[in-house]
């Protein structure tokens, strides 16, 4: 879902890069002085996993290949400003090293992968265990997985349906486009982050017991008294 | 320096297992990528263009260019990445960029 260089226009470019810089400086202050000893840790091996991660494309539809994001993971499990710090050292490292992403488009593509991807999840999953007293925590987080793909790639629809007279097309053309084939990435990201998720609840319930998102869920709260007996 | 226990070594271990996992898929068996949406947006109408050149396009070595070469590329990455992640966090963690 990475945006290369020359599909944006100017104005969007400089938009994008103003709302991730204006979230890079909220994220920061909050997360700065106040990170876990134990997340530090936890922080540099997500960051690593989910590079690595997208290295892995999978075919889908039409002949076109899709790989993981990880936001949702990493906003769920670090917190939605860790986690969206996380996957923007992911995206500029990807963008410098590799050409992986363009670099006029990384303001674009740290909103939507970094920002999005990452924060709507963890809010999502956040207020579904709130409303639901933790109770299917798993559909939760394969819902807020699939969401957060989805909406990343609609936010790419609407940057490049916004990128008149780059595009021939508008949003009604670029944002179903998008959209469409993107639910199936999303599916799949939702089942790996559930898979994820749900392996960290039985084996280190404790780490999840940490993250602001899932921290004294009675689900995650049981499963870590079960493990310590 | 990083207190760790032992289960959190534990872990570190598994998930840089499994990311070296990943990039030897990624290299070996997942490599062809096309992208839907660089597919979707060039049938849309837009042109990618070379702004920038990356020093390892396309996750290869520039005259190394085989899959030995990507899978070293792309594990030296992934350490890069894991060491770069965790400077920040430690940063962050006694950070002054908060109030």
């Amino acid at each position: 879902m990475h945006i290369p260089d020359g599909f944006l226009s100017p104005p969007i470019i400089i938009i994008t890069f103003a709302i991730t810089f204006i979230f890079w400086a909220i994220a920061f202050k909050r997360v700065g002085g106040k990170l876990d000893e134990h997340k530090v840790p936890l922080m540099g091996l997500l960051t690593a996993l989910f590079f690595a991660a997208q290295m892995v494309n999978y075919p889908i539809i039409g002949g076109t290949t899709a790989h993981l994001l990880g936001g949702a993971a990493l906003g769920i499990i670090l917190g939605p400003f860790a986690g969206g710090i996380s996957m923007t050292i992911i995206l500029v490292l990807q963008a410098f090293l590799f050409g992986d992403g363009g670099l006029t488009a990384l303001g674009a593509n740290v909103l939507n992968m970094g920002i999005i991807g990452v924060v709507i999840p963890a809010l999502l999953v956040l207020t579904l265990n709130k409303i639901t007293k933790g109770k299917g925590l798993l559909i939760w987080v394969f819902i807020a997985a699939f969401v957060g793909d989805v909406l990343a790639a609609i936010f790419a629809g609407v940057e490049l349906g916004l990128s008149q007279p780059v595009f021939q097309y508008g949003l009604n053309i670029a944002v179903p486009a998008m959209a469409i084939n993107h639910s199936v990435i999303g599916v799949i990201e939702g089942v790996v982050t559930a898979v994820l998720i749900g392996t960290l609840l039985k084996l280190r319930p404790d780490v999840l017991n940490k993250s602001s998102i899932l921290k004294d869920l009675p689900t995650v709260k049981a499963s870590q008294e079960k493990k310590e007996l | 320096m990083l207190n760790l226990s032992k289960k959190d070594k534990q872990m570190l271990a598994i998930g840089l297992t499994l990311a070296t996992i990943f990039v030897i898929l990624g290299v070996l068996v997942f490599s062809y990528s096309m992208e839907t949406l660089e597919v979707q947006a060039e049938e849309l109408g837009a042109q990618e263009s070379n702004l920038y050149q990356a020093p390892f396009p396309d996750y290869m070595i520039p005259g190394f260019e085989n899959e030995a070469g990507s899978i070293l590329l792309g594990i030296l990455s992934t350490l890069a990445i894991f060491g770069v992640a965790l400077g920040v966090g430690a940063l962050l963690k006694k950070s002054k960029f908060s109030e």
